[in-house]
């Protein structure tokens, strides 16, 4: 008998498709239901940010890296703003350093947020996704009282921050987070004890300790595999110091250490030992001070370069400048996580469905904005 | 025995989920909706936020400049990072009173031309500090579509991106006052050319001399083209 | 209800001259429109219910804006599909592409022709009614397979083989669970499944508590083949989470990708036929289909004590979950309540007529689907599969075998007769 002639087919997912995040395109070799081999095609959101930022003065950047990554605008600011204090050694007051905290706390959740949500929504559970955006746009009132934005704040400056919180912000944010509290246990309830979710979840696409360390994968995607790696413990940053908190890892509970339930679950528990830092730096934070007294008049870093990492809630977000003594970067590198982490989907999303390769891109979290810069 | 407890599993943990949406579809008054044209967000007053703790909160919607207030002195222009905000400005007669901003500053510079293009602002609030007069700021108004701004004088490519009729302009210098300042500026550069030139002629005609070249950066009208090929 | 229909045309004073044979043929069609009708105002109002539904599961307001509580923005949605530029792809099948949408429509729509609304209003009172509905609904899988296979998309093309797998799978288990209740009422005609179901008695024969003689209280094994019908229903008829034909998140829109317009419309008009008749047939064999709960005496005292048990359970609820305590409902149920103790005919009178009453039942039925569908994340497909050959199949074959044994129990059957 002559063998059936079995082709794979070639899938195009994207740039357009519902679960790609952005603007991704994912060339699928299936066989069936089966993928063999997946080919990330980035590049369609592509916006020059690097070579843009040797054409800018360095305060001029700060809301082109709100606009990497979207979801997080305010660590991609203080990662950046960071890189340019140690480039020019500003010391910053107390004030700003907790603000900071509060602020890239909170967009942690409020990315976190995101993520939770739009996992429940690749594995098809629509309601969470709607659950989690209510808290998110909490979140978003918060930033807009201190900001003035809701999405791209260009809050965080070099040497400071945009203006300081109005009054009566620090008992709005305790507020939200004896309400945030009680959400996370309802997400519990729906999503991740879910048994449809846990099927759908757990033991699909494990990613080892092993393969995330190879592949440069950080962020809540590493933790998940069960490496204790999150920078505000390794190497803390900024007053990272001060705080308690705990680096949550990815245990297995309900499959393989490193599978997407995990990912998904580091990301929900990450979001309440968020809301308990942001609680400490609100008890901590003091009440004097001016947001803006380190905000140099002129940013004209001195020769010489920086390497400049943070703990994005994507992951390990670098910046690399050089500076050649100017007022514009001679050369600006974005170390992006997300960029990362994607090209680990191929070694983990390999010899799944369809169904899990779309699970295991929405546990990984991407943000194109990022990814293509 | 792990079947039956899967099956078990799956039977709790589902009505378990089913019970969290229940409860919101018996609650339903607690819905979030915003019922857009007839409720809306609480609006912040205007302001533009230097120093005083209870004033800044301005949610960042749209540039708006107090032209009366504006001295022309470039420093948005400047501090933009997308080249959204073009001034033209055009030196006074010596003497001339152009009035005084509200803090008290004197006006020394006629701004004939002040164009945001909204369709290029990125709402990044980088230009409103800057600012001495704390002339240009940003509003809440969010309603781009009642086109209210006036006819603006942009270049074709300028007006080719200004599909929407987003380019604001905020001068209030009339074209007419423009073109007799510009004329007599015209005029007296050519009286000053007209003596250089007799200079020059005077000199060769006794030894070397450079003529000094015109200034007339000012009026250049392709400023905006300039900007538009970035 | 064809032949009575038509014999009431021919006394008509002004009809009389037809024939018997155009009689008939002229009250055929008339039905039939009148069936159609009713699938276009279903879709219609379920597509608006189904939006209200989510919207309040998920803490918003759904539709608000066309008509007093956006009650017409599913017609305004309509028209929108109507008027819509009819698109077809160049590479696609063009007659498979433009007939599959109509095998799908039909299919749903011809099962309404066994379904009882009441007593005598059934279009085809056939005796092999629920054999009919059940095997005509699976011709929409051949709609499926074709519009999937004719988009010359290959998403579509997944979809559709989804669709193949997952409702010939699910057959299964469907008839097995309408086995049970067949094997107690012994007939496949459904106007006597719901004759049998009529009156009030013990729950599960022997527990003395007044419950309907619906046959989902009628033992245990018919309350969980009541459930294996009810999920395995809801993947028949492609509903989370068992969507994965048309997985929005995966295959962008499953066997609908390319369609748009009308024909895309007829796959949401045949979305929500399906629906609604899975709803109604659950509600037939399973829930007493047009009979009232209330019809007799012992109905009224079924219903007296229901009504004290709904109005305790309200008042414990809002006096202890939602704290905002009203005295509306609490009065209204209690003021029922009362009423009912009082006057058991008042009881008596709220058998309403059995449309109203299997409209009821099919409703709470149709919104069970729509919690699920809000409420649950989507299975895979091979986990799919798993749920119907190894979870439902074996639970439904030892089902039918316990109703028999059941039945041997209650006296019903007997082994030696």
């Amino acid at each position: 008998m002559a063998r059936l002639h079995a082709e794979e087919m070639v899938l195009n997912m994207g740039p357009q498709h519902p679960s790609t995040h952005g603007v991704l395109r994912l060339k699928l070799r299936t066989d069936g239901e089966i993928v063999s081999h997946i080919e990330p095609v980035i590049g369609y959101l592509h916006r020059c940010f690097e070579k843009h930022g040797e054409n800018i003065e360095y305060p001029m950047v700060t809301p082109f890296t709100d606009r990497c990554d979207y979801l997080a605008s305010m660590n991609n600011a203080h990662g950046y703003a960071m890189a340019v204090e140690k480039l020019m050694d500003i010391e910053l007051p107390e004030r700003v350093e907790y603000l900071r905290i509060i602020f890239a706390e909170f967009q942690r959740i409020a990315s976190h947020l995101v993520a939770v949500g739009a996992f429940g929504l690749d594995v098809g559970a629509i309601t969470p996704f709607l659950y989690c955006f209510r808290e998110r746009e909490s979140i978003l009132d918060l930033f807009e009282m201190a900001s003035g934005a809701r999405l791209l704040y260009n809050y965080v400056w070099i040497g400071g921050l945009a203006h300081d919180i109005p009054p009566g912000f620090v008992e709005k944010a305790y507020e939200f987070l004896d309400y945030f509290d009680e959400r996370i246990r309802e997400y519990d309830r729906i999503l991740t004890g879910n048994k449809i979710f846990i099927e759908r979840s757990a033991d699909v696409g494990v990613m080892p300790a092993e393969v995330a360390i190879n592949y440069g994968v950080t962020g809540p995607c590493l933790r998940a595999s069960g490496v204790n790696h999150d920078l505000r413990r390794a190497q803390p940053y900024s007053i990272y110091d001060r705080f308690e908190f705990d680096t949550v890892v990815g245990k297995g509970e309900m499959g393989t250490v490193g599978d997407c339930w995990d990912r998904y679950n580091v990301r929900v528990l990450e979001m309440a030992q968020s809301a308990r830092i942001i609680r400490q730096a609100l008890e901590q934070l003091p009440t004097e001070g001016d947001v803006k007294s380190a905000v140099p008049k002129k940013i004209r870093p001195p020769k010489g370069e920086i390497y400049s990492r943070s703990e994005n809630p994507r992951g390990e977000l670098g910046y690399y400048i050089i500076s050649d003594g100017s007022s514009v970067p001679f050369r600006l590198k974005m170390r992006s996580p997300a960029f990362c982490n994607l090209s680990v989907i191929n070694e983990i999303g390999a010899g799944w469905m369809i169904s899990d390769v779309i699970a295991i891109l929405g546990s990984l979290d991407i943000v194109l904005g990022e990814i293509d810069r | 025995m792990g079947y039956f407890k899967n099956i078990g599993d799956s039977i709790t943990t589902l009505i378990t989920g089913m019970k969290v949406t229940m409860g919101y579809f018996v609650r339903a008054k607690e819905h979030v909706t915003l019922q857009y044209p007839d409720e809306k967000w609480p609006n912040p007053e205007r302001n533009i936020g230097v120093g005083e703790l209870d004033t800044y909160n301005v949610i960042r919607s749209k540039l708006h400049v107090d032209i009366d207030d504006c001295i022309g002195c470039k420093k948005c222009e400047r501090a933009c990072p997308v080249n959204c905000i073009t001034i033209d400005t055009l030196k006074t007669d010596k003497g001339e009173d152009i009035g005084t901003t509200k803090l008290g500053t004197q006006k020394r510079l006629l701004v004939t031309r002040f164009t945001i293009d909204m369709t290029e602002c990125m709402y990044c609030d980088l230009c409103t500090f800057p600012c001495p007069e704390e002339c240009i700021y940003m509003t809440p108004d969010y309603r781009f579509e009642r086109g209210d701004n006036k006819e603006v004088q942009v270049t074709n490519v300028e007006r080719w991106r200004d599909r929407n009729n987003l380019i604001y302009e905020y001068s209030t210098v009339p074209k007419t006052e423009v073109d007799r300042r510009l004329q007599i500026i015209a005029d007296a550069e050519a009286v000053k050319a007209a003596a250089l030139e007799k200079a020059r002629v005077a000199a060769e005609a006794s030894a070397t001399a450079t003529p000094k070249p015109a200034e007339n950066r000012e009026i250049t009208p392709g400023s905006g083209e300039e900007q538009a090929h970035e | 209800m064809i032949d009575a229909f038509a014999s009431w045309m021919l006394q008509f004073g002004a009809l009389s001259w037809l024939g018997t044979t155009p009689a008939t043929i002229l009250a055929m069609s008339l039905v039939a429109v009148a069936i159609f009708i009713f699938v276009a105002l279903n879709a219609l109002v379920l597509v608006y219910v189904e939006r209200k539904v989510s919207a309040f599961m998920q803490v918003r307001l759904g539709p608000m804006r066309v008509g007093p509580m956006g009650t017409l923005q599913t017609v305004a949605d309509a028209l929108k599909l109507l008027l819509k530029e009819d698109i077809i792809p160049r590479f696609a099948d063009p007659i498979l592409f433009r007939v599959g949408p109509w095998i799908i429509l039909l299919a749903s729509f011809v099962a309404f022709a066994a379904v009882p609304f009441s007593p005598g209003w059934v279009p085809a009172d056939m005796s092999i009614g629920l054999f009919y509905v059940v095997s005509i609904s699976s011709v929409v899988v051949i709609g499926i397979v074709m519009s999937g296979w004719a988009s010359n998309n290959k998403w579509s093309l997944y979809g559709a083989m989804r669709s193949a797998a997952q409702i010939v799978s699910y057959e299964i288990p469907v008839g097995l669970s309408l086995l049970a209740a067949v094997a107690v009422v012994g007939t496949l005609n459904l106007q006597e499944i719901i004759a049998a179901q009529a009156g009030v008695g013990n729950l599960f024969h022997w527990i003395p508590i007044p419950f309907p003689n619906w046959y989902i209280f009628h033992s245990p094994f018919l309350f969980l083949a009541g459930c294996i019908y009810l999920i395995a229903a809801t993947a028949e008829v492609n509903r989370t989470p068992f969507d994965i034909p048309e997985s929005e998140s995966e295959l962008v829109a499953g066997f609908m990708t390319e369609y748009s317009g009308i024909r895309w419309a007829l796959f949401f008009l045949s979305e929500y036929a399906n629906a609604a008749v899975v709803a109604l047939l659950t509600a037939i064999v399973f829930l007493g289909g047009w009979q009232s709960p209330f019809a007799d005496l012992a109905g009224a005292r079924f219903g007296m004590i229901s009504l004290t048990v709904l109005a305790l359970i309200w008042t414990i609820f809002v006096k202890y979950k939602v704290k905002r305590l009203s005295i509306y409902p609490i009065g209204t149920i209690l003021a029922l309540t009362v009423i009912a103790w009082l006057f058991p005919a008042f009881a008596i009178w709220l058998a309403t007529p059995g449309l109203v009453w299997i409209a009821i039942k099919g409703g709470v039925v149709i919104f069970l689907l729509m919690w699920f569908r809000w409420t649950f994340p989507r299975l895979r497909v091979d986990q799919l599969m798993y749920l119907s050959w190894k979870v439902l199949l074996p639970i439904a074959l030892i089902n039918l075998a316990g109703v028999a044994v059941w039945m041997w129990l209650t006296g019903a059957i007997s082994l030696v007769g």
